[in-house]
């Protein structure tokens, strides 16, 4: 387990590296001079160069990525070029916002798949089934955002249930900022959901028709004994290598999402700063969201390695 | 020939590939209709009909501008086939020529490096190409799908590259390389020809992906700009008067939830008919 640890740490600090590299070539060298942009086409060259030579621009792209890495490394993201603050002060406030929103649409869309897929595949071909699959086409086919709207229309502007946007932030009570997340999470997880549901279905399926099923069954067990406790520990594996994979969309999910109800989360600030030209804040902002994503997949494969530790020494 | 006739009479007899069939339909046409006729023209602005509902001279009512919903529905649709057909042809041709090198290259390091970059690249969904690009090149439609199209580039190297090398130790294949046919001819005449079955269904899949992408894309400000017509910059649009004119936001979603399904739907259909014992279920 320590090798296999090991190497997928390896692996992932490699991955990391690369996706500093993607993110600050497409950012830095790609046509478009950040000092111009943030001062305007009317600006004086002096001025540009001045801005320039602040913001560290004039020297070589190696030497800044270099010296760019090197800061993460020490925990020192830069200084924002629009708030003139570190970004670290900018994404952390902005973090607790995004992740635990994209923790609770993650648990929610689990914990609604895995019983209608369990469902589905329990009366596959009849009723219960063509529901959960109507169900699934119809989640997959819905933009989460459009779902937020109508989720607002219905419970903040027409009932008055919930908050149309905004965040209270956690310091004024953590019931009110839970509040204030959840037709948030339900936009996001519904879509999770309407997958999940599918794989949990098609994968329950697949195991049931294994032999040591067969067996249980004829040792006497119950069929709902069988299904819960034989067939759906197996059939998690799948489920969980799609969960990884979600992953990456469901954080892709919440920028969209916090743009529909204005929740300052490290999407939004991606957008302020795109608006801003704050390339610092950017690079910060979308390095973090893939590191995100790459670390994820790593705790699933971990996950995966104790579901079935048939997996372990052939990696 | 019978097997080519029996995957016809199976498409014909599948609902899944009817109803998807007739709601792709429906959306192909409103794109190709928009291009020579529209109720009115979708960017005329009249001030003086701001909001109104559906009915009332205008079938799907009017924006806050004045303008005609259904007339921009009509060339958002355009808009969105646009977005989805380039982005999938990026994906598809950079990504099944990806694949197919891998796969001809079989457990060499190129292989491992060309797989390694595709599940590397899955770290960047398309939102965040796109903020990456957005910055670099500005918003609008390009930037939209080269980021569309980037992201599907290891969706179609991946599905390649598995489907490939299995037809790569078929027995067939085998005889091919015995008699001295070259890793080029034998990619091109035996194992493109039998994976296009598959690179269909993930094509149906990766387009419903795209529009949905697209749709994001554009409310958040990253692709198609205004005053042209998407359905995801209705969508945004609507944000702003959802408590005085619902119907905004109720059928420029509806349309991208049709166009979706309707892909899907067809995407299954094809699926169970070119592997009847049923295959993965996406």
């Amino acid at each position: 387990m320590t090798g296999f640890l090991l190497r997928r740490l390896v692996g992932l600090a490699g991955t990391l590296a690369a996706a500093s590299l993607v993110v600050f070539v497409v950012l830095e060298i790609l046509p478009g001079d950040p000092a111009r942009a943030i001062l305007g086409v009317d600006a004086e060259a002096a001025a540009v160069l001045a801005l320039r030579s602040e913001l560290g621009l004039d020297s070589p792209a190696p030497v800044r990525y270099v010296r760019w890495v090197g800061g993460m490394l020490r925990g020192d993201f830069g200084t924002s070029w629009t708030y003139r603050i570190p970004v670290v002060d900018l994404v952390l406030p902005r973090l607790a916002v995004t992740v635990p929103l994209a923790v609770i649409a993650m648990l929610l869309s689990v914990t609604v798949a895995i019983p209608l897929g369990l469902v589905a595949a329990r009366h596959h071909g009849h009723g219960g089934d063509l529901g959960v699959m109507a169900f699934s086409q119809a989640g997959i086919a819905m933009p989460n955002f459009w779902l937020g709207l109508l989720l607002i229309l219905l419970f903040a502007v027409s009932l008055g249930w919930f908050p149309s946007g905004g965040f209270p932030g956690w310091r004024d009570g953590v019931g009110a900022a839970l509040w204030a997340l959840v037709l948030p999470a339900i936009s996001l997880a519904t879509v999770q959901a309407a997958i999940l549901a599918r794989i949990v279905r098609a994968a329950v399926l697949e195991v049931s028709r294994d032999d040591f099923v067969r067996t249980a069954r004829a040792k006497g067990l119950s069929r709902r004994r069988t299904l819960l406790h034989h067939v759906l520990r197996n059939a998690m594996l799948p489920t969980t290598t799609v969960m990884g994979m979600q992953f990456s969309f469901l954080m892709a999910g919440t920028v969209v999402i916090e743009s529909v109800f204005f929740l300052p989360g490290l999407g939004r600030l991606a957008l302020q700063a795109i608006a801003n030209r704050d390339l610092v804040v950017v690079e910060a902002v979308v390095l973090l969201l893939a590191a995100m994503v790459i670390v994820v997949n790593l705790i699933v494969d971990l996950v995966h390695r104790s579901i079935d530790p048939r997996l372990g020494e052939s990696r | 020939m019978s097997d080519r006739r029996s995957v016809w009479s199976r498409l014909a007899a599948s609902p899944s590939f009817l109803v998807g069939a007739s709601l792709s339909g429906v959306v192909v046409a409103a794109a190709l209709v928009s291009l020579a006729w529209t109720p009115i023209a979708a960017d005329h602005v009249e001030l003086g009909q701001r909001l109104l509902g559906p009915g009332s001279g205008h079938w799907f009512g009017t924006d806050h501008f004045g303008r005609d919903v259904a007339a921009r529905l009509l060339v958002g649709a355009g808009n969105a086939l646009v977005v989805g057909v380039v982005a999938l042809l990026i994906g598809l041709s950079a990504g099944v020529a990806t694949g197919l090198v891998a796969a001809a290259a079989a457990g060499s390091w190129l292989d491992e490096a060309l797989m390694r970059a595709a599940d590397f690249a899955f770290a960047f969904p398309a939102v965040l190409t796109a903020i990456l690009f957005t910055v670099a090149l500005g918003p609008g439609i390009a930037t939209s799908i080269v980021a569309i199209g980037i992201f599907n580039i290891p969706v179609f190297a991946r599905t390649a590259r598995a489907s490939g090398g299995a037809v790569w130790s078929r027995e067939y294949v085998l005889s091919a390389q015995a008699i001295g046919k070259g890793r080029f001819r034998i990619t091109t005449d035996h194992v493109l020809p039998n994976i296009t079955a598959i690179l269909l269904v993930q094509a149906t899949a990766s387009f419903a992906v795209a529009i949905l992408a697209e749709a994001g894309l554009a409310y958040l400000g990253l692709s198609t700009q205004p005053p042209e017509a998407s359905w995801g910059r209705m969508l945004f649009e609507a944000r702003t008067f959802l408590a005085d004119a619902p119907h905004l936001a109720v059928f420029p979603g509806l349309a991208i939830a049709i166009a979706v399904l309707g892909v899907n739907l067809l995407g299954d259909g094809l699926r169970d008919a070119f592997d009847p014992r049923g295959g993965a279920i996406f």
